[in-house]
This record gives structure tokens, sequence and C-alpha cells, in this order.
């Protein structure tokens, strides 16, 4: 078989390199020998031994990953309850919840092949909750948990373990659930005529987690959590009024974070201080004989300090529990139709 | 080793065998720090770069069939994490202005000991198409074969062995007095 060029000239090539003798004839010899023998950096070597010693102890360090497939994972089912074949998982998702928790414990992601029973197990989930509220505060959970996933596939796509094509592929279909889910969620929360806190917290924090994500990604990806983020922010806008229908006054930046259940914390500017209570923004907090004053006192409280306040919610009230000054500002006027400013 | 000899290690690696892992290292490490070397410019850089990526191969080892695909593999791996050494150092670079750190961050050639006739070789190379650059530099400079360009540039082998032809091609006739 006739040897095309390219062929000849690899083997110059190598030859030139290696140092070897070679058909000067060929036309291009003598351009490939001073090709090669242009001098070159010394580089300035790393301890190859020691950079393996890095890698092994740092391999020895990891904990096994367990992922089971496809086949293992029917196994485990119909071993562990008797029942035979790919029937068994299904069957048993529909009747227990607590295989449905097994399912997810798998830690299955997009692409794996018992992805789809963690899903059937999230839903049926869903079904058996009756409460408008417990609905919104399972689906916000889940769509956080799709969120994971999505960050999942484009850490993969970052380094390299999966291409750009099989992460779009992989993402695209978590991205239209997580909109679904987080809309779902927004919606449910929306509702509820009594929302906890802990709903608008959870809404809020998935807002921020969205918000990241939207920046690490692009291009179509980044196209649709920015629209998951807009319909989220305004789920976020409706259940901070229904919150504020409960007697919490919340400002479109929101100031107040929501802790835990009934628990708030506030920072920001003072627009009223009274024997009685004080207030940032349209948010008004009561005194107690147990409210707690770290750095200040009432009497130093002056309209325009920036301040720290824990509180808790009770009988659709919020109740001052520490009061802190976080630093002096000019006095500014009282006016509690002006936009926070962080 | 020959490539019969990675396949066994590779085997042995896949099941466990963190002693077969450090062969295919010794196997690899070379050329790929090399390869990250002058894309990087720093020697600490580089070796953290070079440990992470042999980490990730670790992990992911499984699913490499052949040596060939887990040579390939190593090389986009790297490629990878010297463009995010570039994101985090710059805070989020645009792609095409890290591709262009990739191939510019070191030169591997010692300009200061080069004689007239090398440096008119070297000007001339600046009028291929960057492709052609590409290729001459990464064989001639980087010492990569034809399979690494070939994993680096996304292309096949022979893809390669053809751009390398029309390069010494190209560049015989820009030197020609």
């Amino acid at each position: 078989m006739k040897r095309i060029d390219s062929d000849i000239l690899d083997e110059v090539v190598r030859r030139a390199k290696a140092g070897s003798d070679f058909d000067m004839k060929n036309e291009h010899a003598t351009l490939i020998l001073k090709l090669a023998r242009i001098p070159r950096k010394n580089l300035e070597l790393p301890q190859y031994e020691i950079i393996k010693s890095r890698i092994l102890h740092r391999i020895a360090e990891m904990r096994p990953v367990k992922k089971l497939g496809i086949k293992k994972a029917w196994n485990y089912f119909s071993q562990a309850f008797k029942i035979g074949g790919a029937i068994a998982a299904v069957g048993l998702i529909l009747t227990s919840l607590a295989v449905g928790t097994a399912v997810a414990a798998l830690q299955s992601a997009p692409g794996d092949s018992i992805y789809p029973l963690k899903k059937v197990a999230e839903n049926i989930q869903l079904k058996l909750i009756q409460d408008e509220s417990g609905k919104a505060d399972l689906q916000l959970k889940f769509a956080t948990t799709r969120l994971e996933e999505l960050q999942e596939i484009l850490a993969k796509q970052q380094t390299g373990e999966i291409s750009e094509d099989e992460a779009l592929k992989a993402a695209d279909k978590t991205v239209q659930e997580l909109k679904t889910t987080a809309t779902a969620a927004a919606s449910s929360a929306a509702n509820v005529t009594t929302p906890k806190s802990t709903t608008v917290n959870k809404l809020a924090d998935l807002n921020q987690k969205l918000r990241t994500a939207a920046i690490q990604s692009e291009g179509t990806i980044k196209v649709e959590l920015e629209k998951t983020l807009e319909t989220t922010e305004i789920s976020k806008e409706l259940a901070i009024k229904n919150l504020e229908r409960a007697g919490i006054k919340l400002e479109e930046n929101n100031p107040i974070i929501l802790d835990e259940v009934n628990q708030v914390t506030a920072h920001g500017n003072l627009v009223a201080v009274t024997e009685t209570s004080v207030s940032i923004g349209t948010a008004k907090f009561f005194l107690t004989k147990d409210t707690k004053f770290n750095n200040t006192t009432l009497k130093n409280l002056k309209v325009g300090m920036l301040i720290d306040i824990t509180g808790e919610i009770k009988d659709n009230k919020t109740y001052a529990l520490e009061i802190s000054v976080a630093k002096e500002t000019e006095p500014q006027k009282s006016d509690t139709n002006a936009p926070y400013a962080p | 080793m020959t490539e019969e000899d990675l396949n066994i290690a590779l085997l042995k690696a896949q099941k466990g065998d963190q002693l077969a892992f450090g062969l295919i290292y010794d196997h690899f490490s070379q050329k790929l720090y090399r390869f990250v070397y002058f894309r990087v410019g720093q020697k600490e850089i580089a070796e953290d770069i070079l440990a992470d990526t042999f980490v990730k191969a670790w992990v992911k080892i499984g699913q490499i069939n052949t040596p060939k695909a887990f040579s390939s593999w190593l090389y986009q791996v790297a490629k990878n994490n010297v463009i995010d050494y570039y994101r985090i150092k710059r805070e989020l670079v645009p792609l095409d202005d890290v591709v262009e750190f990739l191939e510019n961050a070191v030169n591997p050639v010692d300009e200061v000991n080069l004689n007239l006739e090398q440096r008119r070789i070297l000007k001339a190379m600046e009028n291929l198409p960057m492709e052609q650059q590409q290729v001459v530099r990464y064989k001639f400079f980087e010492d990569l074969s034809n399979e690494e360009i070939a994993y680096i540039m996304n292309k096949s082998e022979g893809a390669i062995r053809v751009i390398q032809h029309r390069a010494i091609f190209k560049l015989k006739s820009l030197l020609k007095p």
C-alpha cells in the first residue's frame, strides 16, 4: 500500500526528534531537522514522586461512593421484600413511603438508571400531604433537590467528566422540572392564608441558590434558570404579602430573614423609635421587659441608626428579643415609603 | 510501559489497586505536567493541576475502557482544569480569552539562544494559519504525539497528520529565499 506523504513525514519527524538517521532525500527533511533542533527552555521539573504520594494519599482518604446500578437496585428490593423482578421496586413504592425514602437515599442523579424511581417516590410523598402549607414546603424541598442535581451536572461539565452536549441533555429536563416544582411550591405558598415563616425563608434560600447557579451557567441553561428565578421572585413577593397580612410587614428587598419557625432576624436603619416599639422599614417590633439591649440602650436608639434585631412572632405580632447597634449613621427623615438601602 | 502493561494496570486500578494506579501515573505524569506547565507557567500551579487531574482520574477510572480513552480523557480534564484556573484567577473570564491564554502562557522555545536562521523559522511560523501553528508547536516544541495533539485539539489523528503536512509544506514555501 502506498504510504501517503503525511505518514512518511511523521516518520521523518520522529527520527529527527530522536536524533536517528533518516532519508535526507525527503523534500521536507531539512526543514524538519531544523525545527527539531530549535532549542527549548529547560522546564522547572517537579518532584514527581512527591506529587504521586499526595495523589495516593488523597485517594486513600476518599470515602468509596456507593452507586447502585439498576440491576443491583432491583436485586436489593427483590431480596429485601422477597418479590421477584422489576415489579418489586414500583409496587413497593406505591405501598410504602419508607421505600421511597430508600430510593431517594440511593442518591440517584439525572442520567442514572434509577433516577425515575426517585421522582415517582417524590410524587407519592406529595400526594400524601393534604395541607397546602406542607405541600409548599415539600415542593420547595424537591425544587432545591432539582437545583442541586443541576449544579452537579454543571460541575461535571466544567470538569470535563461529561461533554457540553451530554450536560445540556441531562440538564434540560431537570431545569424544566425545577421550573415546574418551584412554580408549584410558590403557588402553594401563596395560597396559604397563614404561611409558615420557614416557607418564605426556603423560597428566599432557593432564590439565592438559583441566582448563584444562573451566574455559574451559560447558554440555554442560564436562560432557563433566570426564568425560574423570575417565577420564584414573584412567588416570594406573594408569600411575603401573605405574611404581611399575618401581621409581619416586610419590604421589597427584605431586610428580614426568617431563621426558624416564628423567629425573625432583621438588619436595617431605624425609621421609628418609641417607648414600646422600634421599626425597620415597615416592620414594627414591639418591646417587652425581656427585650435585651446588647451594646446600647433604648434611650440611645435614634432614627437612622443601623441596628440588628432578633425577634419572635406571637399572636400575629413581632416582638424584639435582642437589639444591637451595627454602626452609627446620620439620622434620616422617617419615611416609610423610602426604599430600603442596604 | 507497553500498551499491554498499561492495559493490565488499568484493569487492576479499576478494581481499586492503588499501586497499579501509581504505575499509570508514572506513565502519564511527565507529559501531562509539560502540557499543563506550558499553559499556566508556574511550577506550583502545574503541580496542583496535575494532582487534581489524577485524583479525578481515580474517581472516574471505572468508566474508562482502554488506555487510549484514558489518555484522551486525562488531557481533556487537564485542559479543563487549566481553564478553571484562569476563570477563578480572573473571575469569570470569557472563554475566548481563556483559550488565548491556553496557547500563549509559556513559550517553550528558548528565545535567548536562537540563531538567525531559527529566528527566521519562528517568524515565518507566525504567518501560518492558527491550526497549523498549534500543531507545529505541539509537535516540535512540546513533544506531543499526534494522538495527544488530536485529544487536545478535538480532531482525529489523521486530521492532525494532514495539518502537520500542510504546515511543513507552507512553512517551506514561506522560507524560500
